[in-house]
């Protein structure tokens, strides 16, 4: 057997709802964002420490893609490796809850000022990453020899470094320590290239070849290419502390290199898929790689003193490209497969379980979320103007908010349909029995 | 007798449909011969309660081979034996 390609251990999966809930909430956090925009206006991107965009940039980033990350490591991690997650179904709540509790929180408080809403929402911000990365760490250790399971551990050990650079932040924001804004790009560097593509790396190995039919990734690939980034990302943030310049550049250069790689391997791979078809989901991925590719190139570009992602425009260009451009769409594009995969799966053993197969029918994944071509547009739609906004800032932030909202709301109508339409074919099934 | 089905290039969840709807229209004595691109973990269970039995091998053609037959068909079971011994 091809280890890490083809075991997944479909009898592992936790109940429907553990991932499902995670799913489902992650989009409504989008909207907040989009919102955020569209209340601030051009004040938004009037500069870098600007509160709607701080807010909004963390209801996407710890709202959504955490809230989705989080559901995605209960969900493959006992699929994939067979080493199911310690109390999944109380972790599941208090994980998603607090999270999603706690982005809401934090970005009405650094948004809006309200007072103690920053530091309620970091305490739970706190807690249920803190729970989550007990349990994650545990079983990610247990599955330290599957290519999968080896990425998620490492993009959890991210996860801490940035939770934990976070809390310090927010610290210093309220004055209990010395601010130390140069701090922000380890944070965010941890974040992205470590928590997010880590973890994207690692599920993509198995979604992927799933999913889109394509080859499976090299095996050296799967072996060596998670920890290389990891690696790099460590001497980056060495390099950065101790101020010494060649050893942060090497550092940086090596998470570009290893970025790239993956990138260009995955696009080669969607290349030769063996179905042809034209499939909105894997346009998803596609324009995810492409923003990855093109992030690394901008992050390689910065190691070598050409550009600087300190400027306003630059920075907001590189969190528009890293953040929506790879993160939200592959997420997006994940979620298009995953949620009716998971709803059909777990029909079909309640068919099987009850004796019923033959004498009911229940609808196949296509039927349980038609192929989202509209919704992918308007993801598109708003990546566009999150990017003319970027760069030419002011009015144009309405539009973008609105593309935004829009983007999020359809993804969250979507998958309401599909648990909507589980929930008949679920309740047809037990009619029968 | 062998029945062939190549399910190596659908997405999901068309492989198990497709293998459980070929297996499900098994005749005395035939056996399916199931090429997958993936071991098909889903398959297993429900083929077991469904009173098939089955064996997986790597393939020439894909990387799994999926052996599927009736549980009490034993010409099968033989017929079975004989294509993986050859």
């Amino acid at each position: 057997m091809i280890p890490g390609a083809g075991d997944l251990r479909f009898d592992r999966m936790p109940p429907l709802w553990v991932p499902l809930r995670a799913f489902l909430t992650a989009p409504c956090l989008g909207v907040a964002a989009g919102l955020s925009l569209l209340v601030a206006g051009p004040e938004a991107v009037a500069h870098r420490w600007a509160p709607a965009l701080i807010a909004a940039t963390h209801l996407v980033t710890v709202g959504f893609l955490t809230l989705v990350m989080v559901g995605a490591v209960l969900q493959v991690l006992p699929v994939v490796t067979g080493v199911p997650v310690p109390g999944t179904r109380w972790v599941g709540p208090v994980t998603e809850g607090t999270v999603a509790a706690g982005a809401a929180l934090f970005a009405v408080g650094v948004g809006y000022g309200v007072p103690g809403a920053a530091g309620a929402g970091a305490v739970l911000l706190g807690l249920g990453i803190g729970v989550f990365v007990a349990v994650a760490l545990a079983a990610t250790w247990q599955t330290r020899r599957n290519p999968t399971g080896r990425a998620m551990g490492l993009s959890v050990l991210s996860l801490v470094a940035v939770a934990g650079l976070g809390v310090f932040l927010l610290a210093g924001h309220a004055g209990w320590v010395p601010l130390r804004r140069d701090l922000t790009e380890v944070h965010l560097a941890w974040a992205l290239a470590g928590w997010v593509g880590l973890l994207v790396m690692g599920v993509s190995f198995q979604v992927v070849p799933l999913f889109q039919v394509t080859p499976n990734y090299p095996r050296w690939l799967e072996h060596t290419l998670p920890a290389v980034a990891f690696t790099g990302l460590l001497v980056w943030t060495a390099g950065r502390l101790a101020s010494v310049d060649g050893l942060a550049a090497a550092g940086s250069l090596t998470v570009v290199a290893a970025f790239l790689v993956y990138a260009g391997v995955t696009l080669a791979l969607q290349a030769r898929r063996r179905r042809k078809l034209r499939d909105p989901t894997t346009d998803a991925w596609r324009v995810g790689m492409v923003s990855l590719a093109v992030a690394a190139v901008l992050m390689g570009a910065q190691s070598v003193g050409v550009i600087t992602l300190a400027d306003t425009r630059t920075g907001f260009l590189f969190g528009v490209v890293a953040v929506y451009g790879f993160a939200v769409s592959v997420v997006e594009g994940m979620l298009y497969k995953i949620v009716p995969f998971l709803s059909w799966l777990h029909l079909q053993n309640i068919v099987t379980a009850e004796g019923l197969v033959g004498k009911v029918k229940i609808r196949n994944m296509r039927q349980l979320l038609p192929p989202p071509t509209r919704q992918f547009a308007t993801h598109l739609a708003a990546y566009g103007l999150l990017l003319v906004a970027a760069v030419a800032s002011g009015p144009w932030v309405w539009p973008a908010g609105l593309a935004v909202v829009a983007d999020f709301g359809w993804l969250a109508l979507a998958l309401v349909g599909v648990v909507g339409r589980h929930r008949e074919d679920r309740e047809q099934v037990l009619a029968e029995t | 007798m062998e029945r062939l089905v190549d399910v190596s290039e659908l997405e999901p969840c068309e492989p198990l449909e497709r293998a459980l709807a070929a297996a499900d229209s098994l005749r005395p004595g035939e056996y399916l011969r199931l090429l997958h691109r993936r071991e098909p973990f889903p398959l297993y269970r429900i083929l077991a309660d469904r009173g098939f039995a089955h064996r997986t091998v790597p393939g020439d053609r894909t990387a799994f081979e999926v052996f599927i037959w009736r549980r009490t068909d034993d010409q099968a079971r033989r017929a079975v034996d004989e294509a993986l011994a050859r």
